[in-house]
């Protein structure tokens, strides 16, 4: 019996026409060839100029990952951090294949000046060079050396909240699983940004988002099977890799879950969200109607994006509010 | 996430990107985006502040390049369109133009004017004008476009075609069109009307099967239009027209136009040739080429060789005439980007 699957639900009339402008840069299905020529992509060069505004300066530390092997963490922060702020440790994204630390913390700058947060951003190892658990497993890593340096980062413990977006919101996932199952450390609360959680990628919309919009399924399999290889599909995937695949989201911190209606991720992001709930947990969810994955990058000017952005910032500010 | 989807940002302000305008503003209107995601929306792509005043006078709003709303500021000599009766909107854009920064203001005019319902029903005249000059869709069809642009059944009308960037006086439908020469606006007129500047007016269409044919001849007539002549009627054609299209419909370039080429590249000037096929004394093609007659004497001794005839008969001159309007035809271009 074949299920039919209906077409995606539309796009955001603005949203769309702004991807009608970047189409041809990049398109819906990306495939492992394609990610030698995707790592090249530039950097924003306004990055710099960014954290200048907020008062803040960038350092780096290389420290021990997954089985001693060095990874490099980015921290920005006040030069003079006299009162332990909050602290966000940031995983990027970029489908556990591309991507690098300095992708995405600009969302988390201005914490810095409103706040005086301080912002660790982890440059894990990539798949399919390094598959799992390495990625997981380095961003782990780099959150017990962000606890354990605390006082010298000047982090108040008690307000540490992990954070990502699409590949990096489901590292995030994973690293508060492990903070939960390892027994530390202590996470104020979880910011999940369209996170990519389900090696399995055979929901609904996972179906619709073929050949269209921003990371199709297609893309999502890339993503997957260089993490994963044969794995995919079996028994032999944790739920840190996947944590789509926990049964039980109880104990976790206070979880922010934002996804658009027309992405691939739509219905595993509903589905942990729903599971939290189920656990009795606190989770905030929302949906954005007409969105496809990443949208407010792509057009940080559209009501959509504007939406997206405040609703997300206002639960971090409660979040890292003393 | 910029790294998967990349980031609308400002166009190249060197290529033009006509069509891709088009199909941004078009998407907002058919979405019923309202005038601030519009007013963004246009700000971002110019990569420059916009401006919205809908009427009367005094400051309007304003988005700078980022799509952020900033304070309000007036008109002043900025870069401007019309938006309805007497609303404005401008680009903040100080010396040399973008190259679409045209395009961006125009579409966005007609998307907010479309939103204020100032002009009546823009969206479905665009739509008829391109009903009637595709040619393709059925009578019933065809004949339901010439009623929305308000001709009679059967009235007398010219398609007139000009370049994009083109403004139109007297509320003529009109749309862009994009054709194998590149983007042109389609313009649907009753009889008699006639554009200022460059345009390429059609044959008459009595009734709406006919538009299609009269669109066609407007377009060879655009092509032959230039600073000599900036508007050509395709019923001045006579029977150049019907070889002008004949030509269009072979795969490759006549060997006349070929040879036309080959005169150009051996130091021939496109009026020089025009004088020798008008007959004009060596003397005063001499005058023309800004050579001594002695050489021009020469060079026009070698030119049936060139061309593989001569010139110099009566049929010859014809011929080269006839070559020359084919060359022009083959190689005019609009906003290709």
């Amino acid at each position: 019996m074949t299920t039919r699957i209906h077409p995606a639900p539309p796009f955001d009339p603005e949203l769309d026409a702004a991807l009608g402008m970047v189409r041809e840069m990049i398109p819906p299905s990306l495939l492992p060839e394609m990610i030698p020529a995707l790592r090249q992509m530039p950097d924003d060069p306004t990055l710099e100029a960014q954290i200048a505004a907020v008062g803040a300066v960038h350092e780096e530390r290389t420290i021990a990952g997954f089985e001693g092997g060095e990874i490099v963490v980015s921290i920005f922060r006040r030069p003079d951090q006299k009162t332990p702020g909050p602290g966000i440790y940031h995983i990027h994204g970029g489908g556990m294949i591309i991507g690098n630390r300095f992708q995405g913390v600009q969302g988390f700058l201005p914490f810095i000046e409103s706040h005086g947060a301080v912002i660790v951003s982890a440059e894990y190892r990539l798949a399919p060079e390094f598959p799992d658990p390495v990625p997981v497993e380095d961003c782990y890593a780099g959150l017990i050396w962000t606890a354990e340096h605390a006082d010298e980062l000047g982090i108040d413990l008690s307000r540490l909240v992990v954070g990502g977006a699409s590949a990096g919101g489901g590292l995030s996932a994973g690293v508060t699983l492990m903070a939960r199952d390892r027994k530390g450390p202590e996470l104020r609360a979880s910011l999940l940004i369209y996170p990519m959680l389900d090696d399995r990628n055979d929901t609904v919309s996972a179906h619709q988002i073929q050949g269209i919009g921003v990371w199709d399924k297609t893309s999502n399999d890339t993503g997957w099977d260089a993490l994963l290889g044969d794995r995919r599909h079996t028994d032999a995937v944790s739920i840190y890799a996947a944590p789509a695949r926990a049964t039980d989201l109880s104990e976790l911190p206070p979880t922010f879950i934002d996804v658009g209606t027309a992405e691939v991720f739509r219905d595993e992001d509903v589905a942990y969200a729903s599971g939290i709930w189920a656990a009795g947990g606190d989770c905030e969810l929302h949906v954005w109607p007409g969105g496809f994955h990443g949208f407010d990058g792509l057009a940080p000017q559209a009501r959509l994006s504007v939406a997206m952005v405040e609703a997300r910032n206002a639960w971090l500010a409660r979040m890292l509010d003393a | 996430m910029r790294e998967l989807a990349g980031r609308l940002s400002a166009l190249d302000p060197e290529a033009s990107d006509t069509l891709r305008v088009i199909e941004y503003f078009d998407k907002l209107v058919d979405g019923r985006v309202g005038a601030e995601g519009m007013l963004r929306g246009a700000a971002v792509l110019g990569g420059a502040t916009v401006g919205y005043r809908p009427s009367g006078v005094g400051p309007g709003r304003r988005f700078d390049g980022e799509g952020s709303l900033i304070e309000p500021g007036l008109p002043e000599d900025w870069p401007a369109a019309g938006v309805g009766g007497d609303g404005v909107v401008w680009l903040e854009r100080r010396g040399e133009p973008h190259a679409n920064d045209a395009m961006i203001l125009e579409r966005l005019a007609l998307s907010l004017s479309l939103l204020s319902r100032r002009l009546d029903q823009t969206a479905p005249h665009r739509r008829a004008v391109e009903v009637l000059v595709a040619g393709d869709a059925t009578p019933e069809a065809q004949e339901q476009a010439m009623a929305q642009l308000g001709f009679p059944a059967h009235a007398t009308v010219r398609a007139i075609a000009m370049r994009p960037t083109a403004t139109v006086d007297g509320g003529f439908a009109q749309a862009i069109v994009a054709t194998r020469i590149g983007v042109v606006r389609a313009v649907l007129a009753p009889d008699g009307a006639t554009p200022a500047g460059s345009a390429g007016i059609g044959v008459a269409a009595r009734g709406p099967a006919h538009v299609q044919e009269s669109w066609r001849s407007a377009l060879v007539a655009l092509r032959l239009s230039g600073d000599r002549e900036p508007v050509v009627h395709a019923d001045d054609l006579g029977a150049l027209l019907t070889l002008a299209e004949e030509e269009d419909h072979r795969p490759a370039v006549h060997a006349d136009v070929r040879a036309i080429d080959a005169a150009l590249a051996a130091g021939w000037a496109e009026p020089v040739l025009r004088g020798v096929a008008a007959g004009t004394s060596v003397r005063a093609l001499a005058v023309e080429a800004g050579v001594h007659h002695s050489t021009m004497e020469a060079r026009r001794q070698k030119l049936p060789l060139l061309l593989g005839y001569d010139p110099s008969l009566p049929r010859g001159r014809t011929r080269l005439d006839v070559a020359l309007m084919l060359h022009r035809l083959a190689y005019a271009r609009f906003d290709v980007s």
